[in-house]
């Protein structure tokens, strides 16, 4: 579900209970436009640090959350936003995160590269490349010790094929038989550098079956390709508890960080190969396919809404963050129990 | 009890108090190379709550942490500590960060037990005393037990507080004996205790030696040598190292009263733990009483060799640590 504070007249909105194209299309919306907000407000300086847009890749957790629970664990890397939006995370606290409000998530100790909600399950995100992974294998193997319901899921970019950490955690999930779905989102970049600069063909089908790990690869802009394969492998990794590799191809609208498009930066991306992936929009596709009239009109309203409350959160925690923090305030949890 | 058996005994009672808790790392299912303390406790306890690995310290660190997000209570063995350094990342810029970046929401705060064992010609990669490093990092603690007592104490607590415990074990105690308490575990309870932040070995007399991990062993067989001509010192070991609390150990006063002060680590001087507590002494004013200039009493600053003839030389020796209280006294 996604969060009251967005959905104010949920039950005014009975698309969203009406089939997961449906919810589908409003998760990636609702993940589209929040990073087009980002996008403005970095581009104009007011959001400081760092962020990493999912403009193009929203697809991939929209459909991957249809099939969590709040109980499932999910972790993820610098592009998190639209992950966590998707479980039904508060776009309020996640915006006011990231503009460094006390009013966000984590008081704005974390911005945009650490998110942190265990209410959604969303248990920790982080820059460094791979971080998260085997601590997701650690959480899918709690699960399966525990004996419940429960599973992981750990969102990787194909350069994290790369560290070492995941072929070692790739064979341990094997071994634990931890409950994890491997998203890789492969958006053919790491930062600037071109897959076939960086890997042999194929690495990450070739390293998933070399581990004895089920892998798929799918078009991440097919929606029907993508949500049968998903749907299909967390049903497995529920049922017959075992790890399971997704492979999404996909592609980042923006360039690795911020607003910009960096067309030069990169190999060989250029701005026909935006072009044409653009064109191929999963949600347009989808939008273009199930909208009417009605619907229409409900979205434009829902965008109208969704806009007014990123505004009003973005000029309360620009206030918000001019006030001084204590001593307190900024050691505080360091250790858990003191 | 041996503190290798007490060790042997955190484990055991642990294991049974709680379902939740499991233990992983390599060599759990033939656990030689970490003396007696974890005996039989495969056979006992079974192969899926004791969880030997491939060669990835890494991954397998990693996903101690991960268990313990999801509010298991991991044990990571690593029997060698310079092998931990692989999981640095793990360690340090995962399990560290995840009370302070969640609010205290969610923590990652399995037990780390790290392993040393030097000499016997072991040479660069076999023979380190990392403490330092972790003792750096705040968002961890680093316990570095001394007795029986507190390994068994300290691996209660570590199991089971939700902070991230770097456990320190040096092999050059395991012969060592001590009366131990055996507390009943209680897992819901368990609380940082005044005594883990130091130990007394001895009160008496003007000279004070401040030891850190196996130095302590070093100087308690000074003491009972000078002991003979009438003399004696006294001494205290710091064990929780990155958490030096002087007043709570019961050194604060000690150091006051104190004309003469030697710190002995065994490690290198940089950045140290020894390094730490002379500045300690100096910002809090401590020294008003020395009559002469404190000294450390650490590593020569290379690797560890692997030859005995270098590693003789290497070590802190017991004569030149004799040599240098006498000259005090």
């Amino acid at each position: 579900m996604l969060n009251k504070d967005f959905f104010l007249n949920e039950s005014d909105f009975d698309y969203w209970n009406q089939s997961a194209e449906y919810r589908f299309i409003l998760r990636s919306f609702v993940a589209r436009k929040f990073e087009e907000f980002c996008s403005e407000k970095k581009r104009i300086g007011i959001i400081k640090g760092p962020v990493h847009l999912a403009i193009g890749q929203e697809s991939i957790p929209a459909c991957v959350s249809e099939y969590l629970n709040n109980h499932d664990s999910v972790f993820g890397a610098h592009r998190s936003h639209a992950h966590y939006l998707s479980l039904g995370g508060s776009p309020s606290e996640l915006l006011a995160e990231i503009l460094g409000s006390p009013k966000g998530l984590s008081s704005g100790r974390g911005c945009s590269m650490h998110i942190f909600d265990k209410k959604v399950g969303f248990m920790g995100s982080v820059p460094i490349v791979s971080g998260t992974f085997a601590l997701a294998v650690g959480s899918g193997f709690a699960n399966q010790y525990k004996g419940n319901d429960s599973i992981s899921v750990a969102y990787l970019g194909d350069g994290s094929f790369e560290e070492g950490v995941v072929s070692e955690g790739l064979n341990m999930a094997r071994l634990l038989r931890s409950k994890i779905l491997i998203v890789v989102e492969n958006n053919q970049y790491a930062s600037h550098m071109h897959l076939s600069l960086r890997q042999p063909k194929d690495l990450i089908r070739k390293l998933s079956d070399s581990y004895g790990i089920k892998y798929r690869q799918v078009d991440a802009y097919d929606y029907y390709q993508l949500n049968q394969t998903l749907k299909n492998a967390i049903y497995e990794i529920r049922n017959e508890q075992i790890p399971y590799v997704v492979e999404c191809k996909t592609f980042r609208w923006k360039g690795h960080v911020d607003w910009r498009d960096d067309i030069n930066v990169g190999v060989t991306r250029s701005m026909e190969e935006v072009k044409a992936w653009k064109e191929k929009c999963p949600l347009n596709k989808m939008l273009d396919f199930y909208s009417n009239e009605e619907f229409l009109q409900k979205l434009d309203s829902l965008e109208t809404e969704f806009n007014k409350i990123l505004e009003r959160t973005l000029e309360e925690a620009i206030l918000d963050r001019e006030k001084s923090a204590s001593y307190e305030e900024l050691t505080s949890h360091t250790l858990k129990n003191t | 009890m041996k503190y290798q058996e007490s060790i042997r005994k955190a484990f055991y009672d642990c294991l049974k108090e709680s379902d939740d808790v499991f233990v992983i790392g390599q060599g759990l299912w033939s656990p030689w190379y970490v003396g007696k303390t974890m005996d039989k406790l495969d056979e006992i306890f079974g192969k899926n709550r004791l969880i030997d690995t491939p060669i990835s310290e890494s991954a397998v660190t990693a996903i101690g942490i991960g268990a313990s997000i999801e509010n298991l209570y991991p044990i990571i063995v690593h029997p060698r500590m310079d092998f931990a350094l692989y999981a640095l990342d793990a360690i340090i810029n995962q399990s560290a960060k995840w009370s302070y970046l969640s609010e205290g929401k969610i923590s990652a705060g399995p037990l780390f037990r790290l392993i040393i064992n030097r000499k016997g010609e072991q040479g660069a990669q076999h023979s380190q005393s990392l403490q330092s490093i972790f003792a750096h990092i705040p968002g961890l603690e680093v316990l570095m037990p001394v007795s029986s007592q507190q390994a068994y104490d300290m691996f209660v607590y570590g199991t089971f507080t939700k902070n991230p415990v770097i456990y320190i074990d040096d092999r050059a105690f395991y012969e060592e004996e001590e009366e131990v308490v055996a507390n009943q575990v209680d897992v819901y309870n368990t609380k940082f205790k005044n005594s883990f932040y130091a130990k007394k070995f001895s009160n008496q007399g003007d000279i004070l030696v401040i030891s850190i991990g196996d130095a302590s062993l070093t100087v308690e067989e000074v003491r009972k040598d000078i002991k003979k001509t009438g003399q004696n010192f006294k001494h205290f070991t710091i064990t929780s190292l990155n958490q030096i609390d002087l007043l709570k150990g019961g050194i604060q006063e000690e150091i006051l009263n104190a004309k003469h002060l030697i710190i002995a680590e065994n490690s290198w001087p940089v950045c140290s733990i020894s390094s730490e507590i002379l500045a300690l002494v100096l910002e809090k004013g401590l020294n008003k009483n020395f009559e002469s200039i404190p000294k450390r009493f650490n590593l020569p600053n290379c690797p560890a060799p692997s030859a005995k003839r270098l590693e003789d030389i290497f070590y802190l020796a017991k004569d030149d640590l004799a040599k240098l209280i006498i000259e005090k006294i």
